[in-house]
């Protein structure tokens, strides 16, 4: 049987209240409407193929990466636009090389599009396919829609085996609909009035292809759990609903409240959410909308009661850190151009040939053990480094992106250029041995101390403005934090 | 088997610069104004001198690479000059070489001289500079005070001290540090300070702040070496 065997999502730990956005841009907006909830917003170092990274770690949380054979990455907002971002993601993950990779873009329903194209096609690709949708929409300071976008990614694991929802019915509708666009080289969206976008396109282009999709599937939508409609207006999901005779009960919280519409990671997002209540014999509606719409129809297996526990959405919402600066929020997003001084010219200049030699060490971070001695060493390389041995050319790959590590020591240096001073960084004792000097991220000063408990993450290292080059590395997080402290 | 360099060398003359910041000098100035002092000190001629190393850390910050800049700066003809860089202790590397080539019996007498021209970046601090192509791909962005101050934090732990018991230890340091400058003419920094100062002062790299950490200066130094037979001949004690 094909269909999904695992899911798994990614929230950027800062949220930031919309009542602080609205409370700094009313003067212009003159907007007394009340604000709710807050959205998601990325850490400076955070991006697409990071969170995809982070969505992609907790998707395969129990699975064997070596059965991967494709990575599917959907977004509007990849960093590079020639270099494939699901490269970056499978180097990252150390992947095997031997699999397929495909960047999809240019719409909200990207990830839906993947999603459909793996789980149509299982079992015709060599091994399990990993569908990833991450966003990180910038928007004008402002504007609607900065208070409706968030930051996020989700991922999906399809293939055959022991899947946990199992697809029975799809559809697909594209029409040249647009309710808004960002055009080639353009940062922003641009966006049409939503009562013309509501009543012209969601209420009419999605309806007729849920019931298209519940035929196909000689489904009654009467007897669907869960609808997952990404529209960022929690009564247009309902409205939707209403129109294609699924039950209200069934609609999903359009998670608006809790971290704003994330993008084509969206739809897959809520998907997410479902399942990880979902019980055997449910029925998913999932719908990716944009220029038409992609309608997925799922049924819940019993195999989602032995899937191994992830953090999902829910636990990635409650690794949460208020933002309450809004102008952190726009300097983080190149919003507002902040004096970052002299220090911070530094040349950033990649070497691509040193990159490509050392690609397991910086984008997957993975180190030797000495085969002679067996110590565990950061970063791999000739001469062991244990004094007692020092034996050349012995040590085999050792991975450390997933070895549980305490603070050795630290400090927080306010002297050096950092986005977000001070930098906080300090050494890093692995539990399977090794040790790194380590950037810290996700972190407060405060709460840095000798002996706490890290994880690595996938991070951006540094940006080269001028040549517009993202470097990534990996950095030490709080592991509490990731454990839904 | 070694037998080590033990009363094979002696100093001849030492010479340093006024420390601070010399916005009217260039590091060929400072390298001039320490190697006079220290000629004048040894009491020989510029000629008598055999061979020169040169020591200086971040030299893309003023003079470039290699020994040239100290053989065009005293105009030191046809010996060999060597450059060394060892960090902070790149003074230290070229007086080494110095000794070990009149302690080998390479040559009488060696010239010894490190320069630093920090002041000329814009900004406080140490300049910012690459940390090696690989390098700079993974390690954080730490400053030199950065570097330094993680090992607090490990000293605290590992001994049970206090953070503010620790930071009022290390502030003598800098106390007497202030007292033995404010006893110093070439001195960059003379005023005493006292333990409120050090505690008071804004931190730099926790827990250091701005009196842990030393002062930017531009300076030289430098140091004539011969065999102590030369020596005596010359009327040293």
């Amino acid at each position: 049987m094909s269909g999904i065997l695992a899911y798994g999502a990614y929230i950027p730990r800062l949220r930031l209240a919309r009542k602080t956005i609205v409370s700094e841009t009313s003067w212009f907006t003159g907007s007394a409407a009340k604000a709710t909830g807050e959205r998601s917003m990325c850490n400076w170092d955070e991006d697409t193929v990071t969170m995809a990274v982070e969505a992609a770690r907790d998707c395969l949380t129990g699975f064997n990466r070596g059965e991967v054979g494709g990575v599917h990455l959907a977004s509007t907002t990849f960093p590079f636009a020639d270099r494939l971002n699901a490269a970056i993601v499978a180097q990252a993950l150390t992947l095997r090389p031997e699999i397929s990779a495909l960047d999809l873009a240019s719409s909200q329903r990207a990830a839906t599009s993947a999603l459909m194209a793996s789980l149509l096609s299982a079992g015709e690709s060599g091994g399990a396919t990993l569908v990833i949708g991450s966003d990180k929409r910038r928007t004008r300071s402002a504007g609607a829609l900065e208070l409706s976008y968030g930051d996020g990614a989700a991922a999906f694991l399809t293939g055959e085996g022991p899947v946990i929802a199992q697809l029975i019915g799809h559809a697909s509708n594209t029409v040249d609909f647009v309710d808004h666009y960002r055009g080639q080289g353009a940062t922003y969206d641009y966006q049409w009035e939503e009562r013309w976008s509501r009543d012209e396109g969601y209420m009419k282009l999605v309806s007729p292809f849920i019931m298209r999709a519940c035929e196909a599937a000689a489904t009654d939508p009467q007897s669907i759990t869960h609808f997952c409609m990404p529209a960022p207006a929690q009564r247009l999901a309902a409205a939707i609903a209403r129109s294609a005779g699924i039950p209200k009960e069934a609609v999903r919280d359009n998670l608006q409240g809790e971290c704003g519409d994330t993008g084509v990671a969206h739809p897959l997002l809520l998907l997410a959410d479902a399942l990880a209540v979902a019980r055997p014999g449910e029925r998913i509606l999932l719908v990716g909308y944009g220029q038409g719409c992609d309608v997925l129809l799922f049924e819940v297996t019993e195999q989602i009661r032995s899937l191994t526990s992830r953090l999902g959405v829910r636990g990635h919402l409650a690794v949460r850190r208020e933002q309450k600066s809004y102008h952190k929020f726009l300097a983080f997003n190149d919003v507002t151009e902040i004096e970052r001084g002299l220090r911070s010219e530094l040349d950033k200049q990649t070497a691509l040939s040193a990159l490509y030699r050392k690609r397991a060490m910086l984008t997957g971070l993975v180190g030797g053990r000495c085969t002679e001695c067996g110590t565990a060493q950061f970063p791999k390389s000739n001469v062991c480094v244990n004094p007692e041995c020092n034996s050349f050319h012995t040590q085999d790959d050792q991975p450390f992106a997933d070895a549980p590590g305490g603070v050795l020591y630290h400090t927080a240096d306010r002297l050096t250029y950092s986005p977000d001073p001070p930098s906080c960084f300090g050494m890093v004792q692995f539990e399977q041995g090794g040790r790194m000097l380590a950037d810290f991220t996700d972190v407060d000063e405060a709460d840095v101390h000798v002996g706490m408990a890290v994880r690595m993450v996938f991070r951006v290292s540094a940006y080269d403005s001028l040549r517009r080059f993202t470097r990534y590395f990996w950095k030490a997080a709080p592991a509490n934090a990731a454990e839904g402290r | 088997m070694a037998t080590g360099i033990r009363d094979r060398v002696v100093i001849l003359g030492m010479g340093c610069s006024k420390f601070g910041e010399r916005w009217d000098c260039d590091a060929e100035d400072l390298m001039v104004e320490a190697f006079e002092e220290a000629l004048t000190d040894a009491g020989i001629g510029k000629n008598d001198i055999e061979a020169a190393w040169l020591a200086t850390a971040i030299e893309e910050q003023h003079v470039g690479k290699s020994g040239v800049p100290l053989a065009m700066a005293l105009r030191l003809p046809y010996i060999p000059v060597t450059r060394v860089e060892n960090f902070c202790a790149s003074g230290t590397e070229a007086f080494r070489g110095a000794v070990y080539a009149v302690a080998s019996g390479a040559c009488d007498i060696a010239l010894a001289l490190g320069v630093e021209k920090l002041k000329d970046t814009g900004y406080g601090g140490l300049p910012q500079r690459s940390r090696g192509l690989i390098n700079s791909m993974y390690w954080p962005n730490l400053s030199a005070p950065g570097v330094f101050a993680q090992l607090a934090s490990a000293y605290r732990a590992k001994h049970r001290v206090a953070a503010d018991e620790l930071k009022r230890a290390m502030a003598h340091i800098s106390i007497k540090s202030h007292d033995n400058g404010a006893l110093n003419p070439k001195a960059h920094l003379r005023n005493k300070i006292n333990l409120d100062d050090v505690l008071k002062a804004p931190i730099v790299a926790d827990p250091l702040g701005l009196y842990d950490c030393c002062g930017v200066s531009d300076g030289a130094a430098c140091a004539i070496v011969t065999t102590p037979d030369i020596a005596k001949g010359l009327g040293e004690p």
